[in-house]
């Protein structure tokens, strides 16, 4: 399987917590009003959430990048 | 500028500083204003109780979840590309060309809105010019009545919007709703993709979660899905309108940037920093300590001014008090230039990306995005239509509500060679 990239710009980021919420296992949420990514596994079930989370976040702080034939 | 807040705004804890209006909007220790709050909550919630900007924490997120479905990057972009751009070249369009007269760029603003949010919430029955013109003079009443925390004749406007919004269901909505409840019921029929379409392909939800009240809860969030992309936008794109004729005043060289969207975009963003639709309101759960030291005792009210904070945070990085002025060049640290026009944290506007398009402040990471957004699409076709303020006739503001929305605002359409 070909790797997920995601993305955060932090400038943007409203800290809805939407993204931690749908994908606990890859976003967090920091003191300092950050999202951070950690380094996805590319498993099928996982891109359908981080691709969930992509599409919640109202400031489209996140960007997620993944091969179609992954 | 907002106006002097109403008598029942008295007692809130104000908070002008960006970093406790920051803690405020984000933090699940403050949440919603319930009924008995004051700050004709009694009122408002008439019009929004139960819906999405009513709701708090799990369920709120569970709703989110849902009706976010319909922002989506891929909807969205279908939705701009092929809707949205027509539809404004299309009311240009029917623009009297011989007239000479002003046109009043609210009311106009307003007839496109009504057109988009047709295809967002899913409204039918508007496809007439006298529909459109009965639908505007009712929706206007009744828009002000999902309002009314704002209002200083709560129980007037209220009277109103509720005669409006009988009117409203009985000959737009009923038949709206109707219609989609028997596409759903035809497996072979294709569902539109909107607002009515999606609540009741979760109406089981609703019914799980309210009861009784699904019918009116699913109307409720009709109600907060039609103001806001109508009146508020139509507000909005007024505001920038406004500033940027007069920025351009002052430096006629930037002219030629119109036909940028980027620049377009930022000029949006710092107006409607200049130009909020009012200030927010949260209810604090526990006492809180906000990080400027400010008190809120639990119970209590916290009212945000995020004019003032948005201004203050502007100022910091150059002149104190410079950021109550409009410049599409100023940039803040860190911070987008909307600063809180759209709120923060889980209440943050829905339809963000719809207004202002794609990526923010990143473009060169998303390469093919190509989203403007409806706030840059419209302002773009109204100056390459030579949109301009009328000299002497300057737009007015409303006196009926603390928000700053504009009672009327004449401009010229010079055409494409002014």
């Amino acid at each position: 399987m070909k790797p997920v990239h995601v993305e955060v710009d932090t400038t943007v980021c409203a800290l809805s917590g939407y993204c931690a919420e749908i994908a606990g296992e890859v976003f967090e949420l920091r003191d300092d009003g950050v999202v951070v990514a950690d380094t996805p596994a590319a498993d099928p079930e996982l891109l359908a959430k981080l691709l969930e989370a992509e599409s919640l976040c109202p400031t489209g702080a996140i960007q997620v990048r993944h091969s179609r034939s992954s | 500028m907002y106006g002097a807040m109403p008598q029942s705004a008295s007692g809130a804890v104000h908070v002008s500083n960006y970093e406790d209006a920051l803690y405020v909007l984000r933090s699940p220790e403050f949440r919603p204003l319930r009924k008995e709050a004051g700050f004709n909550m009694a009122y408002q919630l008439m019009f929004t109780g139960g819906a999405l900007i009513d709701l708090h924490g799990k369920e709120h997120f569970e709703r989110r979840r849902i009706l976010g479905s319909l922002f989506r990057r891929a909807t969205l972009e279908e939705y701009e590309s092929d809707y949205l751009a027509p539809a404004v070249r299309e009311a240009i369009a029917d623009l009297d060309a011989s007239s000479t007269d002003p046109v009043d760029l609210l009311v106009f603003t307003w007839r496109i809105m009504i057109r988009l949010m047709v295809r967002l919430v899913g409204v039918d029955g508007l496809d007439t010019p006298e529909a459109e013109e009965r639908f505007a003079e009712y929706f206007r009443d009744f828009e002000h009545g999902t309002r009314s925390r704002f209002s200083r004749d709560p129980e007037e406007t209220v009277a109103k919007a509720l005669v409006s919004r009988s009117i409203l269901y009985e000959e737009f909505l009923e038949a709206s709703w109707a219609r989609r409840r028997a596409i759903l019921a035809d497996a072979n029929a294709a569902r539109p993709r909107d607002v009515l379409t999606l609540l009741l392909e979760h109406e089981d939800y609703y019914r799980d979660k309210v009861g009784d009240r699904a019918a009116e809860v699913m109307n409720n969030e009709t109600a907060a899905f039609m103001a806001a992309s109508i009146g508020s936008t139509a507000n909005a794109i007024c505001g920038a309108v406004y500033e940027i004729d007069r920025w351009l005043q002052d430096h006629p060289e930037d002219r030629p940037k119109l036909l940028d969207s980027e620049f377009l975009r930022t000029c949006f963003s710092e107006s409607i920093r200049l130009h909020q639709t009012g200030p927010l309101m949260r209810q604090a759960a526990e006492d809180v300590r906000l990080p400027s030291g400010t008190e809120v005792p639990a119970q209590a009210v916290a009212l945000i001014d995020r004019l003032e904070a948005g201004i203050e945070l502007a100022s910091r990085a150059s002149q104190p008090g410079s950021g109550q002025h409009f410049d599409p060049y100023r940039t803040i640290d860190g911070v987008p230039q909307y600063v809180l026009a759209f709120g923060q944290g889980p209440h943050m506007c829905i339809g963000r990306q719809m207004v202002l398009g794609g990526h923010y402040t990143q473009p060169e990471i998303e390469e093919t995005d190509t989203r403007v957004g409806l706030a840059v699409t419209v302002l773009s076709e109204y100056f390459r239509a030579g949109v301009r303020l009328v000299p002497d006739r300057a737009p007015i503001i409303s006196g009926h509500t603390i928000r700053e929305t504009w009672a009327e605002f004449p401009v010229y359409f010079a055409g494409p060679s002014a």
